[in-house]
């Protein structure tokens, strides 16, 4: 008898679970030029709470594992989330782009893109941005936040924000930049093999390739410096690629720095929660 | 046919019909393999067919999937970069799989990106039709798939098209590495032609050539149902060898035997119980046959046997004489012809002896049958006793006896007859109240030694001999010779004799006379007596001779017989007028015989329209005339008239007439001539009177003249038979 309750009851539960449904996003394209749409997942949710815009890696999309979880999770907790796909010179891309892949983008580019969906976002009458980026988006953030400081953004969150040219993860060197700078000085504007964060092979035009060279540490902490408006930086004690002399710069430079113990890069497996509980405890705060 | 050719025949035609059903079988497997074979084939062609079918989507879903990559897309939004893409990118990317040799990006209208001097697709499509095909370079199968570019990288068909994909990509290795075929050796798939430009996806097959695999199940099937039928067929053979060997060893060998076996009995019916089949049949039936046999045989002994006793018994009965236990006519016969061929040739002595009993009528009529009958048995035992070891005695007619005597001299066979002469003389009868004496006539007949065809007249010889013993005046014992040779022309003729026999057993040359008798009251004829001629060629033999040597062999009632058929026929042909008659003479032996009546009842049908009479001589009444009385009282009631011949010619009693149912008296002519003499005519008168006065009519024989006739008329007799009115002679029909 009681077996046949307890089967009763899972038989419900399984009967119930198909009319649960998770959290989807709204795909969205958003125009960047005359060839390039942008692609975006767009998570409506209480008008009252704040819009978060989340932004994913280097050469990644808004599938990326951590940001779709991240952005899922905060929706479920009402939060309007935007999860743009950086498009790095291809319309509506879908899937990360290949180091080897021609590399038609740059940083400059990339900022672009990210105004215009912050543009977006204030269309579709957000009044309370939050920031929020993981690895290289953090950079990207960081970057577009210093150059466009806007009233409507309240907050940015860098998830395992590296330090994009000195980790140990960087395989762009001097001599790259160097050759890069001597081909844009004879105006080439061809293919060349670069070598760019973990990329050991990296297609691209010297003037873009040189234009994620900016991302040195003293530019992104002049820039940090920039943003007035409340930084956060959430990393793993076992990230590689935030040295506690990053953190500690970071820290210096009036961002609060959460360590989250045994957290990787990417905040697998638990510390997936974890990430969560600090961004919920950060976005509840005043 | 025997049985083992049956056999053999059977199993044959058994092997024949076995071995054709094999044969069709064999066939019938033959056309399945073959049927299997075009199924193969159908099936190995259909795999590939089906294999090339499902690669060719294969490729066509990588290129699709191909298509919908970021990167392909980029390519059209920034084809300055094509080149670099497709040297560097494209194929290294590891999103085409390396059986991808090539591949190309078209913008929207269909022309390449880029012309790339070491790509062969292409450098422009058509956008109207896009269809994938097959190309042979180099005898190697290339697969050109051509997929668009979908601008919202849906995939959707809606989505709009903002260029196109043409990938190359190799097919047969594929088709070799990734697909499994059951039917067909993927190895042997090859091409037929070593370029083509342009081949339709399903008309790739007809450039194919492949080998099926054999269908090992079907092969083994196959193979496996021939040895089967090939075993079944050496076991049939060898079933039927060794039914054959049964067929012969338990059938055929015991009916062989059997048959043998009846054929021996069938060449020596006596077998013996030795020779029976000592074979032990197994098969039941055959055993219970033979037993059977057996047995029969044993039953056939016995009857044989039976036979044999019976065969002595009857021969014993038939060659010997029941009365006097001497041998009879029948084994003297058949005793003489063995001499006749013995001796024939030998120069040994063989003498005849015949014995007549000298007067045993008179003794039978005197003192009866009975008497008679312990006269010959007394005469043959004595007669016997005398002849010497082996010689034997037969009894050989009524009254007669014979010895036949070997190594004999003539005058050792004549002391012989003199010895049974003595012996007879010496018996006596006073047992049987006989008071005269007996004597008997022997006569002896000797052959010539010198003369090889003597012995064939020794017969006839012994019997002139004893009927010339007869004669009185003669010795009792006559022994043959030349002296005695002509005493009697008549039995001496052996011409006569055969003549008169043939005449008795067929009738031959017997001629019937006819002499008139005439009424005397208005001489007309009243009827005509019969009388036998037998003819000699142109000559007829005397009657005298004729029934002298009748007499002599006792032959009157066959000659008797035979006379009646010739005027029965002679009545029947209407050769006698009608309103006549027919006087007939019956013998003495033939009025006592016992069948007398029923042989003349041949004359039955002529009674009514002819007068017919019986003419009996008076001695043959005066032998049996109780036999005599009866059979002539039977045929007065028939409606013959019975006449008594011979009247007065031997010395009858007158009384006789009395008793006598006789309807007319013939008076012999020697009575007749006497009329001349006074003396004799008063008696004849006298005779003549006193006969007619008892109511017999009277025939006078003889009449010659007209006085003689008017002498008998006036003696008062009826009838008158002579010369005057006519000789006996054939009659005519008229």
């Amino acid at each position: 008898m009681f077996y046949s309750i307890i089967k009763i009851i899972i038989f419900i539960i399984v009967l119930l679970s198909f009319f649960i449904t998770p959290a989807i996003g709204k795909p969205v394209n958003l125009k960047i030029s005359e060839k390039i749409t942008a692609n975006a997942e767009y998570y409506l949710g209480d008008k009252t709470k704040p819009s978060i815009l989340i932004l994913h890696g280097f050469l990644l999309t808004h599938n990326f594992p951590t940001v779709k979880r991240l952005a899922e999770s905060l929706h479920e907790s009402g939060y309007n989330i935007l999860t743009p796909s950086l498009s790095l010179g291809i319309s509506l891309r879908k899937k990360s782009l290949a180091c080897e892949a021609i590399h038609t983008h740059s940083l400059e580019k990339d900022v672009q893109e990210i105004a215009l969906w912050i543009q977006w976002l204030q269309k579709q009458s957000a009044t309370n941005i939050i920031l929020i980026g993981h690895s290289t988006g953090s950079i990207h953030l960081a970057k577009y936040l210093s150059q466009h400081p806007s009233e409507v953004i309240k907050k940015i969150i860098f998830i395992a924000m590296p330090d994009f040219n000195s980790s140990t993860y960087s395989n762009q060197t001097p001599q790259l930049k160097k050759e890069a700078e001597q081909l844009l000085k004879i105006n080439n504007h061809s293919l060349h093999d670069f070598q760019l964060s973990y990329c050991k092979q990296y297609p691209s035009s010297a003037e873009n390739y040189l234009s994620y060279l900016q991302l040195s540490q003293e530019n992104l902490v002049q820039a940090l410096d920039k943003i007035a408006i409340s930084k956060i930086l959430i990393k793993g004690s076992i990230d590689s690629r935030i040295d506690q002399h990053w953190s500690n710069q970071l820290s210096q430079h009036n961002v609060n720095v959460i360590n989250v113990n045994g957290a990787n890069h990417f905040f697998d497996y638990e510390h997936e929660f974890d990430l969560l509980d600090i961004i919920e405890n950060i976005l509840n705060e005043k | 046919m025997s049985i083992k050719s049956y056999a053999l025949s059977f199993i044959l035609f058994y092997i024949l019909v076995f071995s054709l059903s094999s044969l069709f079988a064999y066939m019938d497997v033959q056309k399945l393999n073959d049927n299997i074979v075009k199924k193969n084939l159908s099936s190995g062609k259909a795999e590939l067919i089906k294999a090339i079918e499902q690669l060719v989507t294969e490729h066509k879903l990588i290129v699709k999937e191909f298509s919908i990559w970021d990167e392909v897309r980029q390519q059209l939004d920034t084809p300055e970069y094509y080149s670099y893409w497709q040297t560097h990118r494209l194929l290294k990317s590891g999103k085409l799989p390396d059986f991808f040799i090539e591949a190309s990006i078209y913008d929207e209208k269909g022309n390449t990106l880029n012309k790339i001097s070491t790509i062969t697709l292409p450098d422009t499509i058509s956008t109207n039709n896009i269809k994938s095909y097959f190309k042979i370079v180099n005898n190697k199968i290339q697969l050109i798939i051509i997929s668009p570019i979908l601008k919202g990288n849906t995939g959707e068909k809606t989505d709009l098209i903002v260029g196109y994909l043409a990938t190359k990509s190799i097919i047969l290795s594929q088709l070799k590495r990734v697909k499994q075929f059951n039917h067909i050796w993927v190895d042997s798939i090859k091409l037929k032609l070593l370029e083509k430009d342009h081949i339709e996806i399903k008309q790739l097959i007809d450039y194919l050539t492949f080998d099926i695999k054999e269908n090992t199940e079907s092969i083994h099937i196959s193979n496996h149902i021939k040895q089967i039928l090939l075993k079944n067929t050496l076991i049939l053979v060898a079933f039927a060898l060794m039914f054959y060997f049964l067929i012969s060893y338990f059938l055929s060998r015991p009916l062989r035997q059997i048959s043998n076996y009846i054929d021996t009995l069938e060449n020596q019916p006596e077998l013996q119980q030795g020779q029976d089949i000592d074979t032990q049949f197994h098969i039941h039936e055959l055993e219970t046959v033979k037993l059977s046999l057996h047995d029969y045989q044993k039953k056939l002994q016995i009857v044989y046997s039976n036979l044999d006793e019976k065969n002595q018994e009857l021969w014993e009965l038939a060659h010997h004489d029941a009365l006097t236990g001497a041998s009879n006519r029948r084994a003297f016969e058949e005793h003489w012809a063995n001499i006749s061929k013995i001796f024939s040739e030998s120069r040994c002595h063989v003498s005849l002896i015949l014995f007549d009993v000298n007067q045993f009528k008179s003794i039978n009529d005197s003192y009866g049958h009975p008497i008679g009958d312990e006269v010959l048995k007394k005469i043959a035992f004595a007669i016997q006793k005398v002849l010497r070891q082996g010689e034997k005695i037969y009894r050989i007619g009524g009254d007669e006896f014979s010895a036949i005597l070997y190594n004999c001299t003539p005058e050792e066979a004549t002391l012989i007859a003199q010895r049974c002469q003595a012996a007879i003389n010496e018996l006596s009868f006073a047992s049987e109240n006989i008071k005269e004496p007996i004597r008997a006539s022997i006569g002896v007949a000797h052959n010539d030694i010198h003369n090889s065809s003597s012995i064939s007249d020794l017969l006839w010889q012994a019997d002139i001999a004893v009927y010339s013993a007869k004669k009185p005046g003669q010795s009792n014992i006559v022994t043959y010779s030349e002296k005695i040779k002509n005493i009697s022309s008549t039995i001496l003729s052996t011409r006569i004799n055969n003549l008169v026999f043939d005449a008795i057993e067929t009738g031959s040359n017997i001629h019937m006379f006819y002499q008139p008798i005439i009424n005397l009251i208005n001489d007309k004829i009243d009827y005509y007596e019969a009388l036998l001629r037998i003819k000699d060629d142109n000559d007829i033999i005397a009657p005298g001779k004729i029934f002298q040597l009748i007499e002599a062999k006792k032959l009157d009632y066959e000659l008797d017989i035979i006379i009646f058929k010739q005027i029965a026929n002679d009545l029947e042909q209407g050769k006698i007028p009608s309103e006549t008659g027919v006087s007939i003479n019956v013998s003495g032996p033939s009025i006592i015989h016992s069948d007398i009546v029923q042989q003349l009842s041949i004359f039955s049908p002529y009674l009514n329209n002819y007068k017919i009479v019986l003419e009996i001589t008076e001695t043959s009444l005066i032998t049996n005339i109780d036999q005599a009385t009866e059979s002539i009282i039977q045929l007065k009631e028939i409606g013959f008239l019975i006449a008594l011949d011979d009247f007065g010619s031997g010395y009858s009693s007158i009384s006789y007439l009395s008793t006598m149912p006789v309807d007319i008296v013939k008076f012999d002519i020697s009575l007749i001539r006497q009329l001349e003499d006074e003396k004799q005519f008063s008696i004849i008168n006298h005779l003549a009177n006193m006969i007619g006065e008892t109511g017999h009519l009277l025939v006078a024989e003889g009449i010659e003249t007209v006085e003689l006739k008017d002498k008998i008329k006036y003696l008062g007799f009826n009838y008158a038979q002579g010369y005057l009115y006519g000789k006996p002679s054939p009659l005519i029909k008229q």
